[in-house]
């Protein structure tokens, strides 16, 4: 199966108009309509009223839109959000697998008793719809950002099949844990390496970008954003969470292969199938050493490519079909 | 409970009278008279003699008094440590979660036979071993009486890795990771600190002290310890907010107030991104410096006492 490519989760409150239609427009392989944090206790109502209607455009401009849901108030969000176009929910400052599990049976409820399904990868079109089929299942992003959520992580991921993605959330935006003297990110080597670890030996797709980034990511400035994307992606991530427009394109450059590495994957490949060829299972070239896992890894890297390119021709495919 | 406030201490032999009987004048928030590695073999069971005066002495100063004991004879040491005024037993190597089970009950019968009231006594676990490091989560949890924890550094770590203290980087970062978020799992207090390179290990360095307190408030940990009176006052420095971040703290908390009250969830202060996030941590800053002067109050009545009574020839 080829990777969901999302390199750009792009969090937007759910009732703000502008700051929607500005996300439309923004590039972001997966816009996030926000009802926890960014929306204020007075105005929920509010966004749960604009949600349903907030997601078909976003769709229609070649993203995915998923929901950030606020873990206290599950019911109301989902009730609000489980409608066509949604490709999944975020949900912060999950601590217990209870609550994975209380997420999980109301997507399936809300999803079976309104014909709700999730879309396929964008530009793809979808043979029926089948709101009980794993592949449509409404997809959870479990934001690890406590320490609880962090210690449990592996049993939170298992505890519903549809969590396909995790971060540190809020965590990676602001880097709480603050910078140590030597440059560090308190704690964010060991978190942030467990996050990635966990995800991979579970299967789903580990969601960072701001450690080891020049800036933090609530109002990084588009450069720093793509250094964070370009280092988020070589520590092992596949995307990243932002919360201003601008930041989305630099996260989608960040997190896909440049040229150059896809031109030297091709010779990698190259030299060690040749090796193969001649019944040699090591060659050198330009000095480094491959082998079979080096030749793997650039196999992964042209796929990924492939992957990305992919989703921005299934973006171009949708804008063109809703512009005409 | 209130908030305890422990940025400065002094470990030492509990059977070294001229450490302990001037240990009030340090003007630590506490102190650890030690049991264990600086009291040699046969000058154990006279050691446990000592605990009721050493106590008296500490308190002088206004020090809450903590007893590190050997991990390998519980049994004997408990009942002698566990007097009225002790406020903690640290255990050395802790490897188990049993050890922390046998070393509660321990305490819970020693509460009993001093009229102490149950739960006062707090247990700290040090983590000074590999096999402490894997079983951290179980150790932490193993008792009530542990409210804070941290992962493993320090001697007896370097020797079970097999490694140098001294290196120059952070050898241990798996173990602070592990310790602190084991603490943050459990709701504990993170006792741990961030790393300064070292590579001369002189414990008395009060400038290297300094700067390590001074990183480890600028990243929200708020504990110290130490082992040389040079250490004392860089860290009850270091480790109290300045005047003017109690000021900033001030304003975010004002402003917040300001933009919640409109119905908004962030704004912008001076180039500066406020949320409910910020407004907590300016919160907890503010909260910490009244615990710290808290604090440093009480250790002044309590010293400016004991030097009356110095000077009253008593």
């Amino acid at each position: 199966m080829t990777e969901q490519v999302r390199r750009s989760w792009l969090i937007v409150p759910a009732h703000d108009n502008d700051r929607v239609a500005e996300a439309a427009q923004s590039g972001a392989d997966v816009i996030v309509l926000d009802l926890q944090d960014r929306v204020h206790e007075t105005k929920k109502h509010e966004a749960w009223a604009r949600v349903r209607e907030a997601i078909p455009p976003l769709c229609e401009q070649g993203a995915e839109v998923f929901i950030r849901a606020d873990i206290e108030l599950l019911y109301a969000d989902l009730h609000a959000s489980i409608w066509k176009g949604l490709s999944g929910v975020m949900l912060p400052g999950v601590t217990r697998v209870e609550q994975v599990q209380e997420a999980d049976n109301l997507i399936a409820k809300l999803q079976s008793e309104r014909g709700v399904v999730k879309p396929p990868p964008v530009g793809n079109v979808l043979e029926a719809d089948d709101p009980v089929s794993p592949q449509q299942a409404i997809e959870l992003h479990l934001c690890l950002d406590t320490g609880r959520g962090n210690w449990d992580a592996v049993a939170l991921i298992q505890a519903s099949s549809r969590v396909k993605s995790i971060s540190l959330g809020r965590a990676d935006l602001v880097m709480d844990l603050r910078e140590e003297p030597t440059g560090e990110l308190h704690l964010m080597p060991y978190l942030m390496q467990r996050l990635i670890i966990v995800a991979n030996a579970t299967g789903v797709q580990p969601i960072g970008a701001w450690w080891r980034g020049t800036s933090r990511g609530l109002v990084a400035s588009a450069d720093d954003s793509l250094i964070a994307a370009r280092t988020g992606r070589q520590a092992g991530f596949k995307g990243g969470i932002c919360m201003r427009a601008y930041q989305a394109a630099a996260l989608n450059q960040g997190f896909t292969p440049t040229e150059a590495e896809i031109a030297w994957a091709r010779s990698v490949i190259a030299a060690f199938a040749g090796a193969r060829d001649r019944g040699e299972s090591s060659v050198f070239l330009d000095g480094e050493r491959l082998d079979a896992p080096r030749a793997a890894i650039a196999a992964n890297l042209i796929a990924w490519a492939g992957a990305c390119e992919a989703r921005e021709r299934g973006r171009a495919v949708v804008a063109q079909t809703y512009a005409a | 409970m209130a908030r305890r406030v422990r940025r400065s201490s002094l470990t030492m032999p509990i059977n070294t009278p001229r450490f302990v009987e001037r240990s009030w004048t340090r003007n630590c928030d506490y102190l650890n008279f030690d049991f264990e590695d600086s009291v040699p073999q046969s000058q154990k069971p006279y050691a446990r003699t000592l605990v009721a005066k050493a106590i008296k002495h500490g308190q002088m100063g206004g020090a809450d008094i903590n007893l590190r004991i050997n991990c390998s004879y519980p049994e004997a040491d408990v009942p002698a440590a566990v007097l009225p005024g002790l406020m903690q037993i640290n255990f050395p190597k802790a490897e188990t979660a049993a050890q922390m089970r046998h070393l509660d009950r321990l305490i819970t019968e020693a509460e009993r036979v001093q009229g102490i009231r149950p739960g006062t006594v707090r247990i700290g676990a040090n983590i000074e071993t590999t096999l402490g490091v894997a079983n951290s989560y179980e150790i932490a949890s193993a008792s009530p009486r542990i409210d804070a924890f941290a992962g493993g550094t320090g001697y007896d770590m370097s020797m079970d890795m097999g490694v140098e203290m001294f290196v120059g980087f952070d050898q241990f970062v798996y173990n602070r990771g592990e310790g602190a978020l084991v603490a943050m799992a459990l709701g504990l207090e993170y006792t741990g600190s961030v790393y300064m390179p070292d590579t001369t290990g002189n414990v008395g360095n009060a400038e290297l002290t300094r700067q390590r307190a001074e990183a480890n408030r600028q990243v929200g940990l708020r504990a110290g310890s130490g082992l040389h009176p040079n250490t004392v006052e860089p860290q009850n420095i270091g480790l109290t907010p300045t005047p003017e971040e109690v000021e900033d703290a001030k304003r975010v908390l004002a402003f917040f107030e300001q933009i919640d009250e409109q119905g908004e969830v962030e704004g912008n202060l001076d180039g500066r991104l406020v949320d409910k996030y910020e407004a907590a941590r300016a919160a907890e800053l503010i909260e910490w410096s009244e615990a710290c002067a808290k604090k440093d109050a009480l250790k002044a009545k309590c010293q400016a006492r004991a030097r009356e009574l110095e000077a009253q020839g008593s």
